[in-house]
């Protein structure tokens, strides 16, 4: 289902299509592409692990990115490791002792805000999956062009010349900060307003999410 | 044969020492929070970290009922040498050096007490500049003391190698980088000189037979030397008190 | 008596002393640890520099290696940051080959020095298309005890800023490469990033921003390393990155903010009294 919305607010995101149960096989998948921008996860879990990388408090999480390429680098390391800590903070994990979750992120499309994407796709497949969490969280990517004005989800060729990229995720209870990471160089009223600005964003993927989820609601 | 030029007609090396002189040897013991016990040693420009971790539980696949295993990894940072180092460890040579620690080492360690047990020796050389494998040694044997773990005795390592002076066959104690690289022999032994038995001895380079015996008690003599130092370094550390760390209040 | 407390409740022991606004080491939320620095302390490194943030100790050496431009940059040197977390730093850390955590800060650290632009890649380019500087950082953490972004950016800065290029003359029809280590220039850099590291801890009613947190209070606070690093840059943020932990209010963030403006001042004070006495020991 596609979905575009004009809010009071002078902007809008870009389309958003998403299947859930996109695999037969995993406990959970999705597959949402958001403009040309396409990700499937799926996430299988909570399962036996063996002793040595058990927690006795909570859940061991394992995130794999599969790039387009194949080969993994110290980059996708660091993909992995921003996937797997903004899960953490949204599952109970410890409803979970001594098991393993695995999220297995596999890129299929890169037109721009491919890691916000890949973010989303996995907060919908772990919903779908069933795993109890403590919030839903939305990644949105903005860009600081030539002129220094903030552009919300922005295309491939303005992401090569921007200044700055900035992605923030904002979890669905509070609304507060969960995960941030930055590229390029920016003021700090800059950062400030790109952070207002992706906040409201944020809003209209939970409104997104909920769409999804009573649509599915008989699925899930 | 090794060149007489390794030594000058006044009898100095060429870093200017005597032949049985050793280089200066700073140490300091517990200079670190995270391992169980940890040591710098420098001799000369050679500078090297030695950290120990344990005695804990070991891997079921190593644990004997026997005595502690003796884990030791020896690792050359990658700008210690001139030449930037590709692999800090892993390499050949940083193998060949972790078995000579470990064989040095467990000849130290009354292994007999930890059955089932487990004790991790780290050794990091910052600066290599001749003899890294002996100042290594000298620096894990501190690092034990301040983690603890009871020893036989200090084991102590130090190299020698030969020149001739006026035709009579003159070796020398601790070879520098510069030593090394112009082709003599090198002798090294890790010697417990309290005991005086040898843990581990070994020889590059053609010797005779009939001057090995004068280049090992040289050898001998340093690794003495060296103990001496060693145990100052210890008494000092311990005079200045216990560090926080190893305060237990209960 | 506290050590076993400390053993039995761990949460509750870290809480009792947040909840009396005093961290368990006895500094206060915003107060940072001593930094110790030490440049030119390598003799085979062409620059180095150890820095010690409290506990944490880190050594930077860089060591220099010509080679040829990539054909799509032929203007363009090298700039090789990497960092190394042997065994020998935390019990943390099983020898083997580089852990997540390792590769993770690994990438955080040479971002960010790619993000702030302190060393143009023209500069380290001597012939277009023919020949051109490789700086190999090489940065080794003896002591991890949290915050080690922090020093690892400090130790780098510092060796960057000490660095002397030697000068090279290149022959364009005979190819021959003369370098002369007596006549040095030093490398430009522009500004100086400094990156600044915090924890976040939930009480039940607030979030507590903990400024450098040890090694310790980062895993109270649930990451592996920090949760929260501002990195700027002569006013400019260069990087901001939060992982795990507790969410970050807006009135937190505006508080990091201040925090890092002040850090980076002190930081720049350290590395230019080191810098200075140093070149003093040695004229």
């Amino acid at each position: 289902m596609g979905m575009e919305k004009n809010v009071s607010k002078d902007f809008k995101l870009k389309p958003m299509k998403c299947e859930l149960n996109f695999l037969s096989k995993s406990d959970g998948s999705t597959i949402l592409s958001q403009g040309d921008t396409v990700a499937v996860v799926s996430v299988n879990g909570p399962l036996d692990i063996k002793s040595t990388s058990q927690s006795i408090e909570k859940s061991t999480l394992e995130v794999l990115y599969c790039t387009k390429g194949g080969k993994p680098s110290v980059a996708d390391r660091y993909k992995e490791n921003v996937i797997r800590q903004t899960c953490e903070t949204a599952i109970l994990g410890s409803l979970y002792p001594r098991t393993g979750i695995t999220v297995t992120i596999q890129e299929l499309e890169d037109y721009g805000g491919l890691l916000s994407c890949c973010l989303n796709c996995t907060c919908l497949a772990l919903l779908n999956s069933g795993v109890s969490m403590r919030c839903v969280y939305a990644a949105v990517t903005c860009a600081v062009d030539e002129s220094g004005d903030i552009v919300l989800e922005p295309p491939k060729h303005q992401l090569q010349t921007a200044r700055a990229v900035m992605t923030f995720v904002y979890d669905s209870r509070e609304k507060s900060l969960v995960t941030s990471f930055t590229e390029g160089m920016f003021s700090e009223d800059t950062y400030k307003e790109a952070l207002a600005r992706c906040h409201a964003a944020s809003d209209l993927i939970f409104s997104f999410y909920r769409d999804i989820v009573s649509k599915y609601a008989n699925v899930i | 044969m090794p060149g007489p030029d390794l030594l000058s007609s006044q009898g100095l090396r060429l870093d200017g020492r005597r032949p049985n002189e050793l280089r200066r040897i700073r140490c300091k013991l517990g200079v670190f929070t995270q391992p169980d016990g940890s040591a710098y040693l420098e001799q000369g420009n050679t500078k090297v970290l030695a950290a120990v971790y344990g005695p804990h539980q070991a891997s079921k696949s190593k644990s004997t009922t026997e005595g502690v295993v003796v884990n030791c990894q020896y690792s050359m940072a990658t700008f210690s040498t001139g030449e930037r180092k590709n692999r800090p460890r892993g390499d050949r040579k940083s193998q060949e050096m972790s078995l000579h620690l470990r064989q040095a080492l467990t000849a130290a360690i009354k292994t007999e007490l930890y059955p089932r047990s487990q004790i991790d020796i780290y050794v990091e050389v910052l600066q290599a500049d001749g003899g890294a494998y002996c100042a290594g040694v000298n620096a894990a044997s501190l690092a034990l003391i301040d983690a603890g773990i009871p020893l036989r005795a200090y084991a102590c390592a130090c190299s020698a190698s030969m020149a001739w002076r006026n035709g009579e066959p003159e070796p020398l104690l601790d070879v520098g980088h510069v030593e090394e690289a112009a082709g003599g022999v090198v002798l090294t032994v890790a010697s417990l000189p309290n005991t005086g038995s040898i843990a581990l001895l070994e020889m590059s380079h053609r010797l005779h037979m009939d001057y090995f015996k004068v280049v090992l008690s040289r050898a001998m003599q340093g690794c003495r030397d060296i103990e001496i130092i060693l145990d100052k370094a210890v008494r000092d550390h311990l005079a200045e008190g216990w560090t926080k760390q190893d305060v237990v209040t209960i | 008596m506290a050590e076993i407390y400390k053993l039995i409740h761990p949460l509750k022991y870290f809480t009792d002393y947040i909840s009396r606004e005093v961290r368990p080491d006895g500094r206060k939320f915003d107060e940072q640890r001593n930094i110790k620095l030490n440049v030119n302390s390598l003799k085979t490194a062409e620059a180095s520099a150890v820095v010690k943030c409290g506990n944490t100790t880190v050594v930077c050496g860089i060591q220099l290696e010509l080679a040829t431009p990539k054909a799509e940059e032929p203007d363009l040197g090298y700039l090789v940051t990497n960092l190394e977390l042997p065994a020998l730093c935390s019990p943390k850390y099983r020898p083997g080959p580089p852990s997540d955590h390792a590769q993770v800060t690994n990438y955080l650290v040479s971002d960010i020095i790619t993000n702030s632009k302190c060393i143009n890649l023209k500069d380290l380019c001597i012939v277009p298309d023919k020949l051109a500087w490789v700086l190999y950082c090489d940065i080794v953490c003896l002591d991890n005890d949290g915050s080690l972004v922090d020093a690892c950016i400090i130790a780098l800065m510092a060796s960057l800023k000490t660095l002397c290029l030697p000068s090279v003359t290149y022959d364009n029809d005979t190819e021959d490469i003369k370098v002369n280590a007596d006549i040095r220039t030093p490398l430009k850099v522009h500004g100086l990033p400094v990156a600044t590291s915090f924890a976040v801890y939930k009480l039940p009613d607030r979030n507590i921003l903990l400024t450098d947190p040890s090694a310790y209070e980062e895993e109270m606070c649930g990451g592996i390393g920090a949760n929260f690093i501002v990195c700027s840059n002569e006013g400019l943020l260069c990087g901001t990155q939060k992982f795990g932990g507790s969410n970050l209010l807006s009135d937190s963030q505006e508080e990091s903010l201040k925090i890092s403006r002040d850090r980076t001042n002190v930081v720049k004070k350290v590395i230019e009294t080191s810098i200075k006495n140093d070149n003093e020991f040695v004229s």
